[in-house]
């Protein structure tokens, strides 16, 4: 059986999906006989039934006609795909709160992999128990099943149509192959139309294709159902596409009461970061990205994310990051699951345990550099370092702050002034020559007289960025001493007149 | 009165003004000897709050003072900006050495900003932090106050205008700009009206300071002038 033993999933269908998702809208449909109905081929037919509707003789494919004759209080919803997939979906991640490794299934149905989870709801039945408890409460009618394989549990589900089914661990290809015998072919998780041909053949179980030649099998139905019938007894491999993307690391841990305070999610949190960091160190990796997320009672779920400067594994610093931001998290009516990831992990060597910034620093500075990184956004943070422009606000890079390319050189002797406007600021300006200083310039309505000027000194743009004519920058001073970084642009006696802009301050 | 008895009563009263700082508290001569002698101990006190007030020129005399302390504190310097426009190459020219200021921009709220100051001073791995802040009230002030003692971490709140204003700081300083010293045609050298405009266990004064390729150089408003540079003409 491979190494299939250690996997144990767990299939939850909702066969009443559609209707159950119309009531959820408009509670008042509760107690009528109800379908959801599409257009196929030009006629009115029944997509899906409640339980009402049912056991009052309809099922889905019926025409819609045929059906308000046997059932004339019918009440009828047109389909709407979309909205069924995203309720679906909505399900799915709020099964995370079992697993992270939560997908789609075929037929209205989740996958959710339940190997080495279960433990932490108290086993594999209770886990089911507390899990059908909970969509029950939301209004819905789950049936689930849990076996070795995606395809076992598919079947097992819709074979026996229980609120649980349980199949124990296959020891054999032959157990399995016992164990599925009697199922119905439906359960094979066969396209419609391949169940079609295979039933009008008088198969009817799964046992009824095990002595069939698979090669036979596979020329006259194509692939499909010897694949699928491989899937479910564990020759093949089925993978499940987890609806989030699953991170490296994760642990989670459920509640016995649920929390309300942030006393209680601290404590939770400090458990699951020390053992996430002990993941990690196994690993020889560091987070650079770890989310906490509380599942609430209601099913709602609450995240708050926070990042790292560098890669990092030491509960205590990454606790104080979560702390800033822990009064995001309202417990409405408690919190029973709470999980922490880390979604972002890089490499981290126990010697780079011990780095150093540049000139002293150390860790007391990357946990500063972390708590403003995740108050203000990391791209805040510089370290400032010079690049080769001419233009001066290309001049001047933001190197990250533990980056260590420190062996370019600030250029020298050049007056630089202290503030430079982000955007360059359109002043009037008047001077008597071209190519001269201006004598005055006009800011927010205010007039300013130079008293003494530097200048020109002309900027232009690398030549793979010549798109604006070149810039004469001058130091001018006003009467008060101020001093200010003005440039022209554009020359005198050209077509355009030329403009002056701000574009700093000296000391 | 002999020296170490006023010593010991410059001591006791230091300890009455509750600043918690005793003779020997680490201090940084400015290198200019009338505003030295004008601070308490020769030199502006280390681990603590000073208030810098004016527009540009408080700027540079930010960076000059924190380029004085890099000479001697290796540890890095933070500069925290209300908005972003701190231009690294003009700072270079009073001395700072940008390879380990770290900068954060665009704080514009002061809530925000008094939360990542003290942050920092709390760190305990930093030489300085430069906040750019509109108003810190006297609570706020005083927690910055005791953050820079506990952390060792010296801290410059770097503000436009004089507004009210927090008592609680070491200092606080009043730097505006004048005419340049002309070194020939065109813009000459910085010149700065620096007034000490509140010190504790120091004396409020005020120079004219100029500053040269050399370094700073303060002139006593009475026109004093010490130790000038050869090459500078004032009369010019």
């Amino acid at each position: 059986m491979k190494k299939s033993h250690k996997r144990r999933i767990m299939n939850v269908w909702f066969p009443w999906l559609v209707s159950e998702r119309l009531v959820r809208r408009e509670p008042e449909l509760a107690k009528q006989v109800l379908a959801a109905i599409e257009e196929r081929r030009g006629r009115l037919v029944l997509a899906a039934v409640n339980r009402r509707a049912l056991h009052g003789g309809l099922k889905p494919g019926m025409v819609l006609a045929d059906a308000r004759a046997v059932q004339p209080t019918l009440q009828t919803r047109f389909v709407n795909a979309a909205a069924d997939r995203a309720a679906l979906v909505r399900l799915a991640n709020w099964a995370t709160r079992y697993t992270p490794w939560a997908g789609l299934a075929e037929g209205d149905s989740l996958f959710l992999d339940i190997s080495g989870c279960a433990h932490l709801f108290g086993g594999e039945a209770a886990l089911a128990a507390d899990l059908v408890a909970r969509l029950k409460g939301f209004g819905l009618t789950p049936l689930t099943a849990i076996a070795d394989t995606p395809g076992a549990a598919w079947a097992a589900c819709r074979a026996r149509q229980q609120e649980t089914t349980i199949l124990p661990p296959f020891d054999s290809l032959t157990d399995a192959m016992t164990a599925l015998k009697e199922f119905p072919l439906p359960a094979l998780r066969l396209s419609a139309d391949t169940l079609d041909s295979l039933t009008s053949f008088g198969l009817r179980t799964l046992g009824a294709l095990y002595p069939l030649e698979r090669r036979a099998l596979a020329e006259r139905f194509a692939a499909e159902p010897v694949r699928r019938l491989d899937q479910a007894l564990g020759v093949v491999d089925e993978p499940i596409s987890p609806i989030t993307p699953v991170p490296p690391h994760e642990v989670r841990v459920a509640c016995l009461e649920p929390l309300t305070t942030r006393e209680g999610i601290e404590t939770g949190l400090r458990t699951l970061l020390g053992e996430l960091c002990r993941s990690l160190t196994q690993s020889g990796e560091g987070a650079r990205q770890l989310t906490l997320a509380c599942h609430r009672v209601d099913g709602t779920t609450a995240r708050i994310r926070v990042g790292t400067s560098r890669p990092s594994r030491w509960a205590e610093p990454l606790f104080r990051l979560f702390a800033e931001k822990l009064d995001e998290i309202d417990a409405g009516f408690g919190i029973e699951v709470v999980t922490v990831s880390a979604t972002r992990v890089e490499a981290l060597k126990p010697a780079q345990e011990n780095w150093q910034v540049k000139g002293g620093g150390g860790a007391g500075l990357a946990e500063l550099v972390d708590r403003l990184g995740n108050r203000f956004g990391f791209g805040r943070i510089a370290r400032p370092a010079p690049r080769q422009s001419w233009l001066p606000e290309r001049a001047v890079e933001d190197a990250a702050p533990f980056s260590s390319s420190d062996t370019a050189e600030w250029p020298v002797g050049r007056e630089r002034p202290l503030r430079l406007l982000q955007t360059p600021e359109p002043v009037e300006a008047m001077a008597l020559v071209p190519d001269d200083p201006p004598m005055q310039f006009i800011r927010h309505g205010r007039s300013y007289r130079v008293k003494a000027a530097d200048g020109p000194e002309r900027l232009e743009g690398e030549w793979w960025l010549k798109d604006e004519p070149p810039r004469d920058y001058y130091q001018v001073e006003d009467e008060a001493g101020h001093r200010y970084w003005l440039y022209r642009q554009g020359l005198y006696g050209g077509g355009e007149k030329p403009r002056w802009f701000l574009h700093g301050v000296f000391a | 009165m002999n020296s170490s008895a006023v010593a010991v009563l410059r001591d006791r009263i230091r300890r009455i003004e509750g600043v918690g700082q005793a003779a020997g508290h680490p201090v940084l001569p400015l290198g200019m000897a009338p505003v030295d002698r004008a601070l308490p101990e020769g030199g502006l006190p280390l681990a603590g709050v000073h208030e810098v007030r004016g527009d540009g020129a408080a700027t540079g005399f930010c960076a000059a003072l924190l380029a004085r302390l890099q000479d001697t504190d290796g540890r890095p310097v933070l500069w925290l900006e209300r908005g972003n426009d701190l231009y690294m190459p003009g700072l270079t020219r009073f001395g700072l050495k940008p390879g380990t200021v770290l900068t954060v921009s665009g704080i514009s709220r002061d809530a925000d900003m008094l939360w990542a100051i003290e942050e920092a001073l709390n760190c305990g791995a930093l030489s300085a932090v430069v906040g750019e802040i509109r108003a810190a009230d006297f609570t706020a002030s005083r927690r910055l106050q005791l953050a820079a003692e506990t952390g060792g971490v010296t801290c410059l709140l770097l503000g436009e205008a004089a507004r009210g204003g927090a008592a609680t700081a070491l200092s606080r300083w009043q730097v505006t700009a004048m005419p340049s010293l002309p070194d020939g045609a065109g813009v000459g050298w910085p010149c700065w009206r620096v007034e000490l405009a509140r010190c504790r266990g120091g004396r409020p004064a005020a120079w004219t300071v100029v500053w040269s390729p050399k370094g700073w150089t303060a002139i006593t408003e009475v026109g004093e002038i010490e130790s000038l540079p050869d090459d500078i003409r004032i009369d010019g």
